[in-house]
């Protein structure tokens, strides 16, 4: 038995078997400041009450580790790169790191899984804990050893004087250990700051290399737990009834048919559902209920939704104001002015929302979810129930990829399951209908942009001129509570996304931040709902800003691919275009091509786009086909390239720019929400299609190193090189550019007028 | 970890209330990766079986036969069969996504077909069903493997599914796998224009992928395809 000298780690139990050394960080936000000043003065602070704190870490007898985060796993692979950051810092083998994702009960809180944070944000913090914990077990092997901790190495979760070893596992056998790390984090971003140092990326051997993604197996075996597969004893399946239009209200409820065996109907305000032991009893019981809703009509349509967006009262932010570009525009020898416009989108979760809550008698309340955020949820739960957080349990699983669509809204179906199962006293699981989802998921926001460029007679810009219309990308409601009357927020957010992109020396750009659409004519706060859907205002704005850059470099007969060269200066800009053209084999020309046209069948042609998202860079050179008779655009190539800092998983990255690429395709190629003056019309996948194989493009990423910066997001740089790339090939087949998303095929077909 | 596995699936579908049993079930994750699915081979025998019985045998009167084994079925007769397979028997390949027949996120296989179970009633099934959970023992039978031999074989399409890392979030993956059964079963080397055009012309819709792995699923398909042939 080792004795343990260093009196920081403080040993609560000796066991017969097992044992393990648990590393805590979790400082209270309380704690953070008096944490800082102590390590500042090289002391310690009083090891808080464990009670409050979370466990963060924790080293088993076995050798094998397991480590808790908020963060969850969406099918991007934070999973497996957060184990390859912790496997490299304690330098164990990664597959003997196990991580505990999205359980409130057990994992501290860093934050939701969203805005590409998970590795940016929580993996800088988790390579620190990883270093602190390292460092506790170096003591004890020091101890144990009687070497100096400096004089050890580690290899495989194996410590050596160079005479003598001693595992990981070996260090804790028989023993619960504790060890509080000295970190605390700065304000909710990446800084964080501890005592141990993180190894130097140069002695990387796991982060860096292509580790299969750990959650693939059980996916592939239907061994998964996704939160469509929980079932708790006594549940109810809940079919909830949504309201007919937006701002709709409950006038009457007819009676359920006693057909219908076993169900029955449960109303909280304006949340109606049909529950039933029986799945299908509770559909049927749901689909022959008589609701009978208040009218409702105050909707702009998906038709003129783009001109009453300039007619909303604004809420104006100037994002760029360089040098007099009013004044450039107004003596420039050649003017441009386009207006660009993206619909209203859904995430189009593949599998409609779903959750279980149970609201127990004596207060406390367990909810299964798929959620992005499970402390989110938690504290909108306790809200909406008027009870403390610490009463709230929340479990999260597997889903159908979210995108946003349970990031801000965390969790819609858990937000009715809570008032219906506090009224029926029951575990209540309620699964939305594909029309549910498709009508009622809060959406990605249309947007209108009026562009202007002014040209001197040799094609230099003059001048740069955008202006945004822009409803906002989240709302944050949550529908249980606002239909169930006890709306606990509405707050619209957000709008333009995204850096200043180019050197013009005139530049405007100026953000219209609109409400809600008819938030103020409902009685329940929310209108036409949004949230965050991948690469929120982003996506929008560098649609109708690489797509623009490309008519100015089209009017200046420019190569695109040189005009933006020669209007960057930052290095990684200039690379990750570089990279993308070198690959695809790009050749200096203006668009349109010679020959580009109309008439004469299908042509080809091709776009570059270029964004920086989450601090990422990204650059798309793709080409496409055209075919004017029918309008069918067909996207056949992109090459992706992409500089997210220090690379944690080249495959996982690369299959993650493959997803973005495919499904913003997709987006703009396909999609719109279509509504009326009530509600969202389209309502499945045949009024609102999405990609399918037949027209999925192959996808060549690129990915450039920097191990030398830190990492930043990758889920969604992607996503925004694809809608102004194919608006430029269109351009470039065809000497026709098309401004409005999606580039449809009918809406193609009558801008060519072929 | 080793009764879990175990354990059958209609178990392991209740609530992991213990956070343990949460880290316990991703290290398996790991286990069925590396060496095999003993569990899901398990699973697709044990859940809530009467009991197993030769292929040839007439399926009862009130029942269906999943994965080899004859289940009595509760729900009344206009019950689509995804249901029967998921709240009865407690499967969890077959995903609920549409309920219209628009996604192919509920796919099985009856007798050889790719077949929507959300618009598919129970009592409209005349032929063996095979789930997700039921590809590794299908496989297993073909190809006339022991017990042992079974017990760490994959069928090559969801061995191909891993090697090609093709799931993001996974939700339409089983009917990706489903239909890549059927078309390789009826065309062993498909080109990948055979292969878009299954995936998207064949009846009653396209499979949709949301999270964009079309790509990937043309790569396993024709990974499949070789270790088949």
């Amino acid at each position: 038995m080792s004795t343990i000298k260093d009196k920081h780690i403080s040993r609560r139990t000796f066991l017969k078997a097992g044992g393990a050394l648990v590393v805590m960080a979790g400082v209270p936000l309380e704690l953070a400041e008096n944490a800082a000043r102590a390590i500042a003065a090289g002391t310690f602070y009083a090891t808080p009450d464990t009670g409050t704190l979370a466990s963060w870490l924790t080293i088993n007898a076995d050798g094998t580790v397991i480590a808790r985060s908020s963060h969850v796993e969406l099918g991007h692979g934070v999973q497996t790169g957060l184990a390859q950051i912790v496997a490299e810092e304690l330098d164990v083998p990664v597959h003997s790191v196990t991580m505990i994702l999205g359980n409130t009960d057990v994992t501290p809180d860093q934050g939701g899984t969203f805005g590409s944070q998970s590795i940016k944000v929580a993996g800088t913090q988790w390579r620190q804990i990883a270093a602190e914990g390292r460092a506790a077990l170096l003591k004890l092997a020091a101890s144990r050893l009687g070497s100096p901790a400096s004089q050890l190495t580690v290899k495989n979760g194996v410590v050596s004087n160079g005479a003598q070893k001693v595992s990981y596992g070996q260090l804790v056998q028989g023993q619960v250990l504790s060890w509080v790390a000295p970190i605390t984090f700065k304000g909710g971003q990446n800084g964080v700051l501890g005592t141990a140092r993180p190894k130097d990326t140069s002695a990387y051997s796991i982060v860096g290399k292509p580790v299969p993604r750990m959650d693939i197996p059980d996916k592939v075996t239907a061994t998964a737990t996704y939160v469509t597969d929980v079932k708790v004893p006594g549940m109810l399946h809940a079919r909830v009834i949504h309201p007919k239009g937006i701002g709709s209200t409950i006038v009457s409820v007819g009676s359920l048919s006693s057909s219908v065996k076993g169900a029955q109907v449960v109303r909280v305000g304006n949340l109606i559902a049909v529950l039933a032991q029986r799945e299908w009893d509770a559909i049927k019981g749901a689909q022959a209920l008589q609701v009978t809703w208040s009218d409702w009509n105050k909707l702009p349509t998906s038709t003129n939704v783009y001109d009453v967006l300039r007619t909303l009262k604004t809420t104006d932010r100037v994002i760029t104001n360089r040098g007099d570009a009013a004044g450039a525009l107004a003596s420039g020898e050649q003017k441009l002015e386009a207006t660009y416009q993206t619909p209203f989108e859904n995430h189009g979760m593949i599998g409609p929302s779903c959750a279980i809550a149970d609201v127990r008698p004596d207060g406390s309340v367990t909810i299964h979810s798929a959620t992005q955020y499970p402390q989110g949820l938690q504290k909108d739960v306790a809200a909406m129930l008027g009870i403390s957080p610490n009463q709230v349990r929340v479990l999260r699983y597997e889903g159908p990829g979210c995108y946003g669509r349970l990031s801000a809204n965390y969790d819609d179906a858990a937000s009715e399951a809570v008032f219906l199962s506090k009224s029926v006293g029951k575990p209540v699981r309620v699964q939305w209908m594909r029309a549910d989802e498709h009508q009622w998921e809060p959406h990605g926001p249309g947007t209108v942009h009026d562009m202007k460029a002014a040209l001197d007679a040799s094609g230099n810009v003059l001048a740069w001129w955008h202006e945004a219309w822009m409803p906002p990308v989240n709302d944050s409601t949550e529908l249980g509570a606002s239909l169930a009357g006890k709306p606990i927020k509405s707050t619209g957010l957000g709008g333009w996304t995204g850096p200043d992109l180019y050197t013009f020396t005139n530049s405007y750009e100026l953000a219209h931040g609109l409400p809600e659409l008819a938030a103020g004519d409902t009685p329940y706060g929310f209108g036409l709902r949004t949230t965050f859907l991948r690469s929120p205002g982003q996506y929008q704005i560098t649609f109708a800003q690489e797509a623009f850059v490309d008519e100015i470099a089209a009017k200046a007969g420019k190569d695109p691919l040189d005009f933006r060269l020669q209007h960057l200066t930052d290095p990684r800009a200039i690379a990750v275009l570089q990279a993308a053209a070198k690959a695809a084999g790009w050749d200096a020309r203006p668009s349109p091509k010679s020959g580009a046209s109309t008439k004469n069948g299908t042509v080809t042609g091709r776009g570059v786009a270029f964004v920086i998202r989450d601090g990422t860079y990204a650059a798309a050179v793709i080409s496409a086909s055209v075919d004017p008779p029918t309008g069918k655009v067909q996207v056949q190539n992109v090459w992706l390239a992409q500089d997210s800092g220090l690379i944690i998983n080249p495959m996982a990255i690369e299959h993650q720019i493959e997803s973005a690429v495919l499904q913003t395709v997709s987006r703009a190629l396909f999609e719109e929400v279509t509504f009326d003056n009530a509600n969202v019309t389209s309502l499945d996948w045949k009024s609102y299609p999405i990609l399918t194989m037949a027209d999925a493009p192959k996808v060549m990423p690129v990915l450039i190193n920097h191990p030398e910066i830190p990492p930043t997001g990758t889920g969604e740089p992607a996503c925004n090189v694809l809608a102004s790339a194919i608006s430029s090939a269109i351009f470039d087949a065809t000497g026709v550019r098309i401004r409005t998303l999606p580039l449809r095929s009918d809406r193609v077909k009558a801008a060519l007028g072929a | 970890m080793d009764d879990q596995t175990e354990r059958p699936a209609a178990e392991s579908a209740d609530v992991p209330g213990d956070p343990s049993s949460r880290g316990d079930h991703a290290r398996r994750a790991k286990v069925a990766g590396g060496i095999g699915a003993a569990a899901v081979v398990a699973a697709g025998v044990a859940v809530g079986a009467t009991r197993l019985v030769k292929s040839r045998q007439a399926i009862p009167e009130g029942s269906i036969r999943v994965n080899g084994v004859d289940h009595r079925v509760q729900s009344s007769a206009d019950t689509p069969l995804l249901y029967v397979l998921r709240d009865e028997l407690g499967l969890r390949g077959p995903k609920f996504g549409c309920g219209l027949g628009q996604c192919g996120a509920c796919s099985v296989l009856v007798g050889n077909k790719e077949t929507r179970s959300c618009i598919t009633t129970w009592t409209a099934v005349n032929e063996d069903v095979t789930t997700l959970e039921g590809l590794a023992a299908r496989w297993a039978k073909e190809k006339s493997l022991s017990a042992a031999q079974a017990a760490r074989t994959l069928h090559p399409v969801q061995q191909a599914w891993i090697d090609q890392q093709v799931p993001q979030c996974g939700y339409c993956q089983n009917g990706m796998m489903i239909m890549a059964v059927d078309l390789l079963a009826k065309t062993p080397a498909p080109s990948e224009a055979q292969i878009r055009s299954a995936f998207t012309n064949t009846p009653p819709s396209p499979h949709l992928c949301r999270c964009g792995t079309y790509m990937s699923i043309i790569a396993a398909v024709q990974r499949a395809s070789r270790a088949m042939a």
